[in-house]
């Protein structure tokens, strides 16, 4: 027993015995002179009625814009399925400045549970200020409020960010209206279709065309930490990978293989692709890491691997493979190794995705006649079926995980459009493009 | 050489024996758990003490001190035992044995055994009494068996009324010395037993259907939260619910929020009933959405 000695700070028993009965006498006190406590377990999930007045516009000019902001945050919130933004008709007070504290009764006479005021001035040197304010309403207190600058084209965005707070604050998950989505966009008659990559605003606007439609495109997606996007193209030849800067228009082909490379996807960390790579009849996986151009196989089978997703941590990849006789989801480690298939049910299994939240891989289900988009856990269990239609394709993810964006055909229509759905299976809602539109992929949050 | 060993030992010795003393490990005093006074009596004792038999052994009611579940003043015994004309030496232990039940009434088993209707000819039980001392020392189990065939003629309504009447057990033992200290069902003058299943069940109800659990939240998250909430009298809150437990998760502010909204906007809550506002004034309410999500 080593002897250290503390002097002039030591505790004798005899204190030690009375502070212990102070505290035991203390614990006694305080802990069993409880409430009566009672179990709630049951609820019922409903949107939350929000009241979102129209923003103030800090000089008559900036009006317009306020009302624009207003209505993107209105659709936002109304498109997420979790919030019932009340019609403004129905409003009582007419507030006075964002500044203001509202009259609660007011606001809690027409249901509202959550208001959003906001203020949106062009500053003297050129920039907008945008500011908002959210309250809740029965509490009669400020949940939050932020201050935003920006340049005065971004307005959309920043009614996305503000949009996204909202979101955030009042579900405790994080938004995802601050995002883009780059598919392909289809003109034209059925026989010669003009395909071309576009990318937009997650809720339709600011479209804008990234190839010239001479070649045909397939599979765009996005690099989860540069503005960069990898998708496939038929050239003159084989299909081959592209790497594509959004803001600098560069291209950059992705390997010089031989034979045909598809079903790009980026790594967690951005710094490599994984692709689908043709050998004879066959096709399997290989990564590439984009700094040093150097490739490494992950599969070996006399098979077809293809569409594969990294799961977010980067330590699993699934994808969709044939090698037991008919297309079935299969899970292997990053590294390469040893694929468990998870997928059991009735039917062809393909294009699979990893949800950003860990939880859920979307897969597309093709039976006798119909297609399905459906999720399941990364074990393979809890299988569900969201969409069921003629032709569903091509799931994505949003950034928090909850929202599915697809593409859809109908039987005789024209041509595809793109539609999301919550991962419960509710609030379908069509995604607005400028034409047909097929191959969505989801950025990541932008802010 | 010799001394300097010498101290050194000493020293030595009175260096451990200090540390002794300051080191010794206090023990983790753990919270006391209420005390609860216990009884213990075999399950033959119990049948027979209900069914009152006359071998039945006799309870030590002694050792039971009636603990007041209200802090009250003491109200003056109403003795429910008659006065007995103590003309018969035999009758006096009989009196003596009814007086002493007034501080032993918390025991509503025994009283149907004990008291008895005042009426009875004291000379027949005397007699009866007289025969029976001499065989056991017990005169209380003895009269009991006897008395009602007896007094059947003699019946009172209103001396049976006293008896079936239950409030009596309950003054006396609010005049009794020492506080009961157990916590039954929370609540700390421990009289919860008074708010009833089907009012917790109706407010339970009542806010379930105003919760409405925020969309993040998962079967895998596990979180809850409890809330403490104070009413007024007329069931709506003093103020604001409190956050007092819940689990660490990022979505656990979302959570109470959501279960602060539901509260706020279902009160009153008026399925509480008022005379049992001392029960249902400080409550916690613990919202966990588990089942909600099937996990």
């Amino acid at each position: 027993m080593t002897l250290v000695r503390r002097p002039a700070l030591t505790v004798t028993r005899r204190d030690a015995l009375v502070l212990g009965a102070a505290a035991g006498g203390l614990m006694l006190s305080s802990r069993y002179a409880s409430a009566v406590r009672i179990d709630i377990t049951e609820g019922n999930f409903q949107p939350l009625p929000i009241a979102i007045p129209n923003f103030f516009g800090g000089a008559d000019s900036d009006n317009d814009t306020a009302v624009g902001v207003t209505q993107i945050i209105t659709a936002n919130l109304k498109g997420s399925g979790l919030f019932l933004p009340i019609d403004p008709a129905a409003f009582l007070e007419k507030l006075a400045g964002v500044d203001n504290v509202p009259n609660f009764p007011n606001w809690r006479t027409i249901s509202a549970q959550a208001l959003v005021t906001g203020r949106i001035t062009r500053q003297s040197d050129g920039r907008l200020k945008a500011e908002f304010r959210l309250w809740d309403v029965l509490a009669g207190q400020q949940l939050d409020g932020k201050q935003y600058f920006t340049t005065p084209d971004n307005w959309r965005r920043i009614a996305h960010i503000i949009s996204d707070a909202i979101y955030e604050r009042l579900t405790g998950e994080k938004g995802y209206f601050d995002t883009r989505v780059v598919f392909v966009d289809e003109t034209g008659p059925k026989d010669r279709r003009v395909k071309r990559l576009a990318i937009m605003d997650q809720d339709g606007a600011n479209v804008r065309y990234l190839t010239r439609g001479d070649e045909l495109v397939l599979t765009p997606r996005f690099s989860p930490s540069t503005q960069e996007i990898t998708y496939m193209a038929y050239g003159q030849g084989d299909p081959r990978v592209y790497l594509l800067n959004i803001e600098t228009g560069q291209r950059e082909i992705v390997g010089n293989f031989p034979g045909m490379s598809f079903a790009p996807r980026f790594s967690p960390d951005g710094q490599s692709v994984i692709m689908s790579l043709q050998e004879g009849s066959n096709a399997n996986l290989f990564i590439m890491d984009l700094r040093s151009k150097s490739t490494t196989r992950l599969t070996n089978t006399p098979a077809i691997d293809t569409a594969p997703s990294y799961a977010p941590d980067g330590s699993q990849i699934c994808f969709e493979s044939d090698r037991g006789g008919r297309q079935q989801i299969y899970v292997m480690p990053a590294a390469g190794g040893a694929a468990q298939r998870i997928s059991f049910g009735d039917g062809a299994y393909s294009t699979p995705v990893w949800s950003p939240r860990g939880n859920y891989i979307a897969f597309t289900k093709q039976t006798a006649n119909t297609f399905a988009i459906g999720v399941m856990k990364p074990d393979g269990s809890g299988e569900r079926i969201l969409t069921e239609g003629f032709h569903n394709e091509g799931p994505t993810f949003a950034p928090n995980g909850r929202v599915i964006m697809y593409f859809s055909d109908n039987v005789g229509s024209p041509g595809p459009s793109l539609f999301t759905i919550d991962t419960a299976g509710r609030n379908q809602q069509r995604v607005p493009t400028p034409s047909y539109a097929s191959d969505p992929a989801w950025s990541p949050l932008l802010s | 050489m010799r001394g300097s060993l010498t101290i050194s030992a000493v020293a030595h010795l009175i260096a451990l024996a200090l540390c002794v003393v300051a080191f010794a490990a206090a023990p983790m005093e753990a919270p006391m758990p209420p005390t609860m006074t216990v009884n213990t009596i075999s399950v033959k004792e119990f049948t027979e003490l209900t069914k009152g038999i006359k071998d039945a052994p006799k309870l030590k009611v002694d050792e039971i001190k009636p603990q007041a579940d209200k802090v009250d003043t003491p109200k003056p015994v109403d003795e429910v035992a008659p006065k007995i004309v103590d003309k018969k030496p035999e009758i006096k232990t009989d009196t003596a044995a009814q007086q002493q039940q007034p501080k032993q009434d918390p025991k509503p088993a025994d009283k149907p055994a004990k008291a008895k209707p005042p009426d009875y000819k004291p000379d027949k039980i005397a007699e009866l009494l007289k025969k029976d001392a001499a065989k056991q020392p017990k005169p209380d189990a003895k009269a009991s068996p006897d008395t009602p065939p007896r007094d059947a003629a003699k019946f009172n309504a209103d001396q049976v009324a006293a008896l079936l009447d239950k409030r009596d057990p309950q003054r006396q033992m609010a005049a009794a010395e020492t506080l009961n200290n157990q916590p039954s069902l929370g609540a700390a003058n421990g009289g919860a037993a008074q708010l009833s299943q089907s009012e917790i069940d109706a407010l339970r109800a009542r806010i379930s259907s105003c919760w409405s659990p925020p969309a993040g939240i998962t079967a895998s998250t596990k979180i809850y939260v409890v809330l403490r909430v104070l009413f007024k009298p007329d069931a709506s809150m003093s103020h604001e619910p409190v956050l007092v437990e819940g689990s660490a998760s990022a979505l656990g502010p979302a959570l109470a929020e959501s279960a602060k909204r539901a509260l706020l906007m279902c009160q009153p809550f008026t399925m509480l009933k008022p005379e049992h506002y001392e029960q249902w004034k400080d409550l916690e309410l613990k919202f966990d959405p588990q089942e909600l999500l099937g996990g």
